[in-house]
């Protein structure tokens, strides 16, 4: 039934039957004495106008949603009615220019009192349309401007308001982009250490420094020279991040996008990319390198006469290298396996029944590896087994289940070396066909933590209903 | 009989709606306005109005005004021995009108309908029905000032079928309002206001302007100089509404003060103040969804929207001039006595029905999900918007951030910007979830009801369990006063000494030429002559002889101020 039916109008009403229908039926139902009745019929009433106006779209008032962008094109100028002896006009580009003008040089006091004193938008029409169309213009350009000017600009405009329409993320967003903008103008660089709470007068070196290094355009020479340093990659993401940098279209037009988005990749904890394994695999090249030339050069140094090489001080420097790159590649191919594994349990996976399964296949593999007396593989399964279901348990359970990491770690530590004085005194073969069966037990115990905990959701409950 | 009544910042007015329409009730003096002053005398007796303006200057210490602008905050005033709330002080001038409306109708009032700004929050409202009951008045209704006037406007003109802006700037509160008014309908599209805004700034505004000149600084002038001072500015600001130009002249303390000014540099002194009223102007025209072209009249009331300079600047706004004043001081307490005629369901009225906004945004706080997925949280979700027609209620649902989350906190906020932080909390609810459940299937379903007059009902239901959950929302504790304490308050009221009612025309008169007295320093052994004189008329109780001695010294009293 449409509103108007509603009312008992006919579909072709106007706005003045609209309101003498409503006007007729609010007497009866009036709004201190029957509330709901009354919101049910404002309800229709309301539906009833805008029903109206999509119908004579021309003839009735225009109900314009609000937040809606207005249409003028750039630069055209548009009259206002106003007091008959004057006509306002204003041009919508070089207004904006000006106030971005104002606005990169900081001074909010100055900028308010310009807006105020614009004739032309006093006018209620034209400054509704100024403030949606400067809005538009900032979210395309994104120019610099100080946090007291911005604020000036969004009271002056009134535009920071909770209404439909606002999105104040956005906004937000935008806010920060234009604030990081200005605060990146060598004039104004201060600002940004205080901001990131850097010392003045110290800080303002490493902070050219890293900036003048994010100008620069993205290329592998960098990526060596940072990558290679101690400790420098990281710092200079976390300085990426203290800027502010979260996402790369926040970037200010002085950075470099490519610059940033690889940093940012490159040193993301928990989570395998491109850009980590390629600054990993310098790095072992790095290594390995180096591994080779002191090999070669302390083989060359120290040979005995009738040998032309030492061969075993060839072999250490290599090794030496080689076990850090061994262990680099290993944590590579199990930080997907446990990110997969360790997912929570409302998020879908690919292979649910072997994600839940996971360690008690292991555990079982332990085993059957230990009854054919195969120890090592058996251990490195048990070992495996356990660091997953560990790691299971805390990451699904992080926000119901504090977990001291350390406290853990100890305990495991102490079951160890329980177990080991327990078996000092036994069979060898016992002892070593032991161990395994207690790491995979203790796995098997972590792992069931977590499933008594998750005993409610398991998504392949979810697909056996199914 | 409900009567109406305008508790202004400045002045307050009471009336009632009878068988000739609205009328309104003079107070002793004669006047249908009664200064919104409260003053206690050396006898430990209460004086309101006209006599106790007056010893704002002879008597600064044991007077108060413009207590409108703290009521629904904890300040207290003390006056002689006892210390007063705003709501306290709002109840004596209460009673004063009751008082004239009583001698007028010659029965007891039990209930009223009170005008307050549009704008006012939650707390100054329930402190104005506060005041109320401290009076001993049940308020039935609180109606919002523009509308008021705009009823009054309506009723008086039957505009059918036009759309009116209502801009009222009274003594201390500024406030618009969008109506449209239809087949007996009277309907606000959107309220706005700024509640410290009002003629009283202007003249704060004239004052610094004046000691700046004079290079005085403010502590150097004893507190009933400078209420000397204020008076005459506000004399000067009256006359700056009619002419271009405007002096103050007069004896201050030691100094001899001369000072002019006109019209232009007023306006540029006042122009912060000017700026600050565009906008509410522009949110109450931006929420009706009106562009200036579709409003038929721009209706101005309120004192001091006399002033030439605030008529130019809405002209510039809407830009257009069609303007009319309607008896800027007495058309909200006309409204409020219509409105307590439809209260009462007055037969000639009962064809006009009102429905009024919510002006301001209630909602609650989120945490928002950006493109990558991060949660930013203390983002302001509204649920009513601003001017929302009343009575509404609207529900809407929410999900936990995150799954296994056990409970719900639902904080409660009203205000306009989208950040919490920057917003009024008003209570909170935390709602108990069951872990177990995925997160979607988590929904909290959240109710606002927001009735008409102005009282939030909040409601919250868990959808899987079904459970209810409801906020009462006793907000800023300390900031008001509950039952009980209305209760004390209320008998310690009673306790307080007032004059009767046919005394009072003699103190007002004592009280002014006691002003005199302070104002007029060549004149004051002649004064004095004259109070000791009438006092001791007064003594005798001859009631013709008092009339006859009132008259004259009255007549005295004109021709020494007009000098």
């Amino acid at each position: 039934m449409s509103p108007l039916e509603q009312l008992g109008l006919p579909a072709d009403a106007d706005e003045r039957m609209v309101k003498r229908a409503y006007a007729q039926r609010l007497r009866d139902t009036r709004p201190d004495s029957d509330p709901e009745g009354f919101q049910r019929l404002h309800a229709i009433y309301q539906a009833a106008l805008a029903q109206c106006q999509r119908q004579a779209p021309g003839t009735a008032m225009v109900r314009k949603a609000p937040g809606e962008p207005s249409t003028p094109a750039d630069g055209t100028p548009v009259a206002v009615d106003s007091p008959p002896d004057e006509t306002i006009a204003i041009a919508f580009g070089p207004f904006c220019d000006q106030i971005f003008e104002l606005g990169a040089k900081g001074d909010a006091t100055s900028l308010k009192a310009w807006l105020e004193g614009l004739p032309a938008l006093w006018s209620l029409r034209m400054k509704a349309r100024a403030g949606q169309e400067l809005l538009a213009q900032l979210h395309r350009e994104a120019p610099p401007m100080s946090p007291a000017c911005m604020e000036a600009l969004l009271a002056f405009f009134d535009m920071d308001q909770a209404r439909p329409g606002h999105d104040a993320l956005r906004l937000q967003q935008l806010l920060r982009r234009m604030q990081l903008a200005w605060e990146l103008q060598p004039a104004h660089r201060d600002a940004l250490a205080e901001r990131m709470g850097l010392p003045l007068h110290s800080g303002r070196g490493g902070l050219d420094l890293h900036l003048e290094r994010l100008a620069r355009p993205f290329g592998w020479a960098q990526v060596v020279r940072i990558g290679l340093v101690p400790y420098e990659a990281s710092a200079y993401t976390q300085f990426i991040q203290d800027l502010g940098l979260r996402h790369p279209e926040d970037l200010p037009g002085t950075c470099d996008p490519d610059q940033v988005r690889f940093w940012l990749k490159a040193t993301e904890p928990g989570r395998v990319s491109k850009a980590r394994l390629q600054l990993g695999g310098i790095r072992c090249a790095a290594a390995l390198l180096s591994g080779l030339l002191l090999g070669w050069l302390f083989g060359s140094l120290m040979r005995t006469p009738p040998d032309p090489f030492y061969w075993p001080a060839f072999g250490w420097c290599v090794g030496l290298s080689a076990v850090p790159c061994g262990l680099w590649g290993l944590s590579m191919l199990m930080l997907p396996l446990d990110s997969w594994h360790a997912k929570p349990e409302y998020q879908p996976v690919r292979w649910p029944w072997l994600n839940l399964l996971l360690v008690p296949l292991l555990c079982a593999a332990t085993l059957a590896s230990a009854e054919a007396e195969a120890y090592v593989p058996a251990l490195g399964c048990a070992l495996v087994a356990l660091w997953l279901a560990f790691r299971r348990l805390r990451r699904r359970n992080a926000t119901s289940l504090r977990l001291n990491p350390r406290l853990i770690w100890f305990g495991l530590w102490g079951i160890f070396m329980l177990a080991r004085s327990l078996l000092q005194d036994t069979d060898p073969t016992y002892a070593s066909s032991a161990y395994p069966a207690l790491a995979a037990a203790t796995a098997m115990l972590i792992w069931g933590m977590d499933l008594w905990r998750q005993r409610h959701g398991l998504r392949v409950r979810a697909e056996m209903t199914r | 009989m409900i009567v109406g009544i305008d508790l202004g910042t400045t002045h307050s007015l009471i009336g009632c709606y009878d068988a000739g329409g609205a009328r309104l009730f003079a107070n002793p003096l004669g006047s249908l306005l009664t200064p919104s002053v409260v003053a206690i005398d050396e006898g430990g007796h209460v004086l309101v109005g006209q006599a106790a303006r007056d010893r704002l200057i002879s008597h600064p210490e044991s007077s108060v005004a413009n207590f409108k602008r703290w009521m629904g905050s904890p300040r207290e005033t003390r006056l002689g021995k006892r210390a007063f709330r705003p709501e306290e002080l709002s109840a004596l001038v209460l009673r004063s009108l009751l008082a004239d409306a009583e001698a007028a109708l010659g029965g007891k009032i039990t209930e009223a309908v009170i005008s307050v700004p549009a704008y006012f929050s939650d707390a100054q409202r329930k402190a104005t029905r506060s005041a109320g009951e401290l009076a001993g008045i049940r308020v039935e209704r609180l109606i919002n000032e523009p509308t008021a006037a705009a009823l009054a406007y309506g009723l008086q003109e039957r505009p059918d079928g036009s759309r009116f802006v209502v801009f009222d700037l009274g003594g201390g509160t500024f406030d618009v309002s969008v109506l449209e008014m239809f087949e007996g309908v009277v309907e606000v599209h959107a309220s706005a206001g700024d509640n410290f805004l009002g003629g009283e700034d202007f003249l704060d505004v004239l004052e610094a302007a004046c000691l700046g000149d004079l290079n005085l600084p403010v502590d150097r002038l004893s507190a009933a100089q400078r209420g000397q001072l204020r008076r005459w500015l506000e004399a000067a600001k009256r006359e700056l509404s009619l002419q271009q130009q405007a002096r103050v002249t007069g004896q201050l303390g030691e100094r001899t003060v001369d000072w002019r000014i006109d019209q232009e540099r007023f306006a540029r002194i006042a122009e912060p103040l000017l700026q600050r009223m565009r906008m509410p102007l522009e949110r109450a025209m931006r929420d009706a969804r009106l562009q200036p072209g579709q409003i038929d009249e721009i209706v101005l009331v309120g004192g001091a929207s006399r002033m030439p300079m605030v008529t130019r600047m809405v002209s510039r706004m809407f830009g257009r001039l069609p303007l009319r004043h309607l008896h800027p001081d007495e058309a909200i307490a006309l409204g409020a006595c219509a409105a307590a005629g439809m209260k009462a369901r007055d037969q000639r009225l009962d064809e006009v029905i009102l429905t009024d906004v919510c002006p301001y945004t209630l909602g609650t706080e989120v945490a928002r999900r950006d493109g990558d997925g991060q949660l930013h949280s203390g983002f302001f979700h509204p649920i009513i918007h601003r001017n929302s027609t009343v009575p509404t209620s609207r529900e809407e649902s929410f999900w936990p951030t995150h799954p296994q989350q056990k409970a719900l906190q639902l904080d409660v906020y009203q205000g306009e910007n989208p950040m919490v932080a920057n917003n009024i909390k008003l209570g909170e609810l935390r709602v108990e979830l069951d872990p177990r459940l995925p997160a979607e299937q988590n929904a909290v379903r959240l109710r606002f009801t927001y009735d008409i007059n102005g009282v939030l009902q909040v409601e919250a239901t868990v959808q899987a369990t079904g459970r209810h959950y409801e906020l009462l929302l006793e907000r800023n504790p300390g900031l008001l006063l509950d039952s009980e304490q209305i209760r004390q308050r209320l008998a310690s009221l009673a306790e307080l000494k007032i004059h009767p009612r046919d005394k009072q025309e003699n103190i007002a008169l004592l009280a002014r030429a006691e002003r005199l007295y302070e104002e007029h320093l060549q004149a004051r052994a002649q004064l004095q002559a004259w109070i000791a004189q009438f006092r001791a008329v007064v003594e005798t109780q001859d009631d013709h002889l008092i009339r006859e001695h009132r008259r004259e010294l009255g007549l005295a009293l004109d021709a020494l101020e007009q000098a």
